[in-house]
């Protein structure tokens, strides 16, 4: 009997199977992308030179003299708001989810639960919006600043854009933590709080990683939030009282004024270049842990 | 026991919090100005009147 129900799984759908030959192997489109990306930057690393491009700080296209294009400052200000982001949202992230699944009563979490997956339904503009009006203002005056659109703020919104991401992520790897662990410290006398930090974390700790990193990827690429929280000062940050200006947001604000075919153009996709290849970075990684962990638990 | 719990309820409290502020805030400073002519018509007088 289930001899003959498994022939019967097997057949591929004609739709599985079209779309399988599609898309090829894998991400086929996402490498088309990158390659043409890729091959529109050359142009810029041929004028600017890719040591000058990375590591000069100095981003000033439009310059009377003798434009420049190096993207230390933006890369600064990229690594800053995003660093800064999952120091406030794995934390509180990974915290809300060990309280989902260990803590929290049913009725709580089904309550509790839909409400963080609204913050991920929620447009960026309008948490961009909500920087401006509501964090901004609550930052100038708890730090005394003359404004509050600065690194910091785009930390905090970047955090509350990956949350959905780590709580989710990071409850489904705490669920998977096979019940026979607890029950073995419980039986043990060990409590609540001892089997939640020496048998649950110890398990599920690579997963909980990647529910980080999977939020770094979610940071590093957002665009609008950050464009109107971190004010776009076009200088070399301070600290995370001053203002930034990410990759994201100078290729957002810049490529629909750039005159095409000029380096100027050109250093925007490799802006775009440098970029995808930080959030490539982060996914692979992120997927490693992933399904190293996958295989470990089988 | 009770310190840890108290700050994974803590983490839990601060992001429900904080998303229930936002949608307030939205909605008490947007829900007022909302009206049927402001969905349907056209702006007038450059912009300072009408709809979107």
């Amino acid at each position: 009997m289930t001899w003959t129900k498994e022939t019967d799984e097997k057949k591929p759908l004609l739709l599985e199977f079209l779309f399988r030959k599609i898309v090829g192997k894998r991400c086929f489109g996402g490498y088309c992308l990158a390659g043409g990306d890729f091959l529109s930057s050359w142009k810029a690393f041929d004028d600017i030179g890719l040591a000058a491009f990375l590591s000069s700080d100095i981003w000033n296209p439009s310059a009377f003299e003798e434009s420049s294009y190096g993207i230390g400052s933006l890369q600064v200000g990229t690594g800053l708001t995003t660093l800064g982001a999952i120091a406030i949202a794995a934390p509180l992230g990974i915290g809300m989810a060990f309280f989902l699944s260990e803590i929290a009563p049913i009725a709580l979490r089904n309550a509790m639960k839909p409400l963080v997956e609204l913050l991920a339904a929620v447009p960026s503009v309008v948490l961009g919006f909500v920087s401006i009006v509501l964090v901004g203002p609550f930052l100038a005056s708890a730090f005394g600043l003359p404004n509050g659109l600065n690194a910091l703020n785009g930390c905090i919104l970047l955090a509350f854009m990956a949350l959905p991401t780590v709580v989710s992520v990071a409850e489904d790897v705490t669920q998977a933590v096979p019940q026979a662990y607890k029950e073995a410290s419980y039986a043990l006398g060990a409590n609540r709080w001892e089997t939640l930090t020496r048998v649950t974390l110890p398990a599920c700790y690579s997963g909980l990683i990647s529910a980080a990193m999977l939020g770094v990827g979610r940071a590093v690429g957002e665009t609008m939030t950050v464009l109107m929280a971190t004010g776009n000062a076009n200088a070399f940050p301070s600290g995370f009282f001053s203002s930034v200006r990410t990759l994201t947001a100078t290729i957002a604000i810049e490529m629909g004024e750039v005159p095409t075919a000029t380096t100027h153009y050109y250093a925007l996709f490799a802006c775009a270049l440098v970029l995808f290849i930080l959030t490539l970075a982060v996914n692979v990684v992120a997927e490693r842990i992933a399904t190293r962990l996958r295989k470990r638990g089988q | 026991m009770w310190a840890g719990i108290a700050s994974l309820i803590g983490c839990a409290g601060i992001v429900v919090a904080f998303v229930a502020l936002l949608l307030f805030d939205i909605g008490r400073q947007g829900i007022p100005v909302l009206s049927w002519e402001f969905l349907t018509h056209f702006p007038r007088e450059g912009m300072t009147e009408g709809g979107i």
